[in-house]
């Protein structure tokens, strides 16, 4: 694995940011690793080369230092357990292999790219976009573009496991329906005497009906919701339920055919119900089944995981039951979205004011001619001139962090200000009647919106948060406190506080994309020790799995009789 | 051991001394007319402390002094019975009851300085 980590930029001073021209845009993009994981259903090939070239230019903009890492995978499917194959390798097949590794898992493709005479390390010519480590590649993009083209195949991807069991459900659902509805419709020629339906017929008949519709509504209650992750191996319970359904049905129906249809003169319709009432005993069985196979069992928790997160460092423990890697990784990445701090990447250093000045480096110093006079003095100023720049070259992330919170917090004070200001403002324009012309709530957002717009700037900008927040979101944001009267730090909450990750309105997109990697095979399920990590554009989330230990709890009794003090005061005697 | 620079050899130290014979078991006999006459000095500790019987105040210009007994002293029995791990009412008993008292002694700051603190865990031992 390389890494490369770009020379660290310095901003400018406080006003608009320029780009410092002499600065490289830092790290090594792999844009592979990009293209897979911008795996966007609206995202095309052209607007995903749109979206590099924009990229790259807030990169300029923002000065944002990235350490890039080459990984193995390029997709959720193609990640296996092959925990010896050397990850290198693997991207340069990929690139090397001009997408012929398409969607196959698992498959190793030889390709003769290099030439084979005695100098190929010379002159070698392997097909890549990168022709230097600084430059984005971008043939990357259109190899694996072809992958995911469209959302048409995704979202058949996204709904194609659930349509299948829906499908295989709804044919055992209507199976004893048909086999009741069967005998009555003349399909088959049966006696009418032997159509006959006494009460113990007309009973079952009842209780089938009864039965159906409690097997409908509760699969209708559990089941019937949009998947919430498309997962990249099968989902095993859900398969072996699908699977018992089918075999259910379908031995049914053959006995039915054999049974029923063959021996037309003997059979009765009583018989009929019974067996029809049968099958939808079974399914309702089925039904319990899989209730305890896919809702209930990873309720009870019995391992503990850690979610970590990369560029910043932030980690949350949660307690996680018995789930396969994938539905971990997906439960996971719920409990993300709702209890991690949205990851600025633009705070990654701590933003100083001044230029980074050269006297801070280390200097050595040379004393030329040797002489000990004026020993005292020499050594004094050598003394805190160095005891200085070894106190600020091991204090200065402790001074510059301290200084950006006191700046931070200073703006914060004044935004608060403006923002009380300005609606008081828009209080006693409601009050006033007749003097000026109710607006509705977004032209008074419109027109307090000046009056803290400088302040609201320069606190978005303190805290990097501009490329979140444009100035219409502000204002609908502004204008629904209003018209539902909220106070002004309701109001600027959405700007304080960047708690929840989905508090980014960037987040709310239909479909998130992640990439799995595990060592071990996703269907299998977790186990102490277990690792995997999720990965998105810079966030990287690794998740370790431990045990929950074993509580041994014993009885402690404490006998109430000696449950007595004495009072134990020190005290002197004179005798 | 030698050390070069200012510092002096702990032998040469002015307060050095490897004389331990302050800290030996003594005997000290008191005697007096009545048994309402103070003996001359306060205790201290007790088994109920976890600690044993300490001097903690020589009244001036008494007998006690005059025989040598000082604060810090601890008591390890006196007229044969052991003081060591007895109860502090029944020590004063003991003490104030006789009329002829001979002591046995030592000097033991440590154990005397134990009293006076502050957190008193039931499982320490007793210093003896």
């Amino acid at each position: 694995m390389s890494f490369s980590v770009g020379p660290g930029p310095s901003y400018a001073t406080a006003g608009a940011w320029t780009p410092d021209q002499d600065s490289v845009v830092s790290g090594f993009t792999d844009a592979s690793l990009y293209a897979s994981l911008q795996r966007h259903p609206q995202y095309s090939q052209q607007s995903q080369y749109q979206y590099h070239q924009q990229q790259q230019q807030q990169q300029q903009q923002y000065q944002h230092q990235q350490a890039r890492q080459k990984a193995s995978f390029v997709s959720l499917r193609n990640v296996n357990a092959r925990p010896l194959h050397k990850r290198g390798r693997r991207v340069s097949e990929m690139t090397a292999g001009a997408g012929g590794d398409g969607g196959m898992g698992g498959e190793v493709i030889e390709v003769q790219i290099l030439p084979q005479d005695d100098n190929w390390g010379d002159n070698t010519t392997a097909i890549t976009g990168n022709t230097s480590v600084r430059s984005e590649s971008f043939q990357d993009v259109t190899i694996i573009g072809r992958d995911q083209e469209t959302g048409v195949t995704f979202t058949c991807q996204r709904y194609a496991g659930s349509a299948l069991c829906a499908l295989v459900a709804l044919f055992a659902f209507l199976s004893p329906i048909a086999m009741v509805l069967i005998p009555r419709l003349n399909v088959i020629q049966l006696k009418s005497e032997h159509l006959k339906c006494d009460s113990e017929c007309d009973g079952l008949l009842i209780s089938f009906s009864f039965k159906l519709l409690i097997l409908l509504l509760g699969s209708w209650a559990l089941f019937f919701r949009q998947p919430k992750a498309t997962m990249p191996r099968i989902f095993i319970f859900r398969a072996l339920v699908t699977m018992l359904i089918f075999v259910f049905t379908f031995s049914y129906w053959l006995f039915y055919v054999v049974r029923i249809l063959e021996n037309r003169d003997e059979v009765r319709y009583r018989s009929i119900v019974y067996f029809a009432v049968s099958l939808v005993d079974a399914l309702l069985f089925i039904q319990y089944l899989a209730v305890i196979l896919l809702e209930l069992r990873h309720l009870t928790p019995q391992y503990m995981v850690k979610v970590l997160r990369s560029p910043d460092g932030e980690s949350r423990w949660y307690n996680i039951g018995q789930l396969s890697v994938q539905r971990a990784a997906a439960w996971v990445l719920e409990k993300y979205y709702q209890d991690f701090t949205i990851y600025n990447p633009y705070l990654d250093r701590v933003p100083s004011k001044k230029k980074p000045h050269p006297s801070n480096s280390s200097f050595k110093y040379y004393d030329v001619d040797g002489n000990e006079e004026n020993p005292e003095s020499h050594t004094r100023a050598m003394l805190t001139a160095s005891a200085r720049r070894r106190d600020s070259a091991h204090n200065e992330r402790f001074y510059e962090e301290h200084e950006y919170e006191r700046r931070v917090r200073k703006r914060k004070a004044r935004l608060i200000t403006a923002a009380e200001e300005a609606f008081t403002h828009i209080k006693r324009m409601h009050d006033d009647q007749g003097q000026s012309t109710p607006m509705n709530p977004h032209e008074a957002a419109q027109s307090i919106f000046p009056s803290l717009a400088r302040a609201l700037q320069k606190y978005l900008r303190i805290t990097r948060q501009q490329p979140r927040h444009t100035m219409d979101s502000i204002l609908s944001h502004l204008a629904i406190c209003l018209a539902h009267d909220m106070s002004p730090r309701a109001f600027l909450e959405k700007y304080l506080v960047s708690s929840p990750v989905m508090q980014n309105d960037k987040e709310h997109r239909g479909v998130q994309s992640w990439g799995l990697v595990c060592d071990q095979l996703l269907s299998r399920p977790i186990n102490g020790g277990t690792i995997f990590q999720l990965r998105q554009a810079d966030v990287c989330l690794l998740c370790s799995i431990s045990h929950i230990p074993h509580f041994s709890i014993a009885e402690e009794i404490i006998h109430p009789k000696s449950n007595k003090f004495v009072l134990r005061l020190n005290s002197e005697t004179s005798v | 051991m030698k050390r070069s620079g200012g510092i002096v050899n702990r032998s040469n130290h002015p307060a050095y001394s490897n004389n331990l014979d302050q800290f030996a078991m003594r005997t000290v006999t008191l005697v007096r007319e009545k048994a309402s006459d103070p003996l001359g000095f306060n205790i201290r500790g007790g088994m109920e402390h976890f600690c044993g019987i300490y001097l903690s105040k020589v009244t001036p210009n008494m007998e006690a002094e005059r025989l040598g007994l000082k604060e810090s002293d601890q008591i390890l029995s006196v007229n044969g019975i052991d003081f060591e791990d007895i109860e502090h009412n029944k020590a004063v008993k003991i003490l104030k009851s006789n009329t002829q008292i001979q002591m046995k002694v030592r000097f033991f700051p440590y154990g005397y300085k134990k009293t006076y603190d502050k957190v008193q865990n039931a499982n320490v031992g007793t210093p003896a």
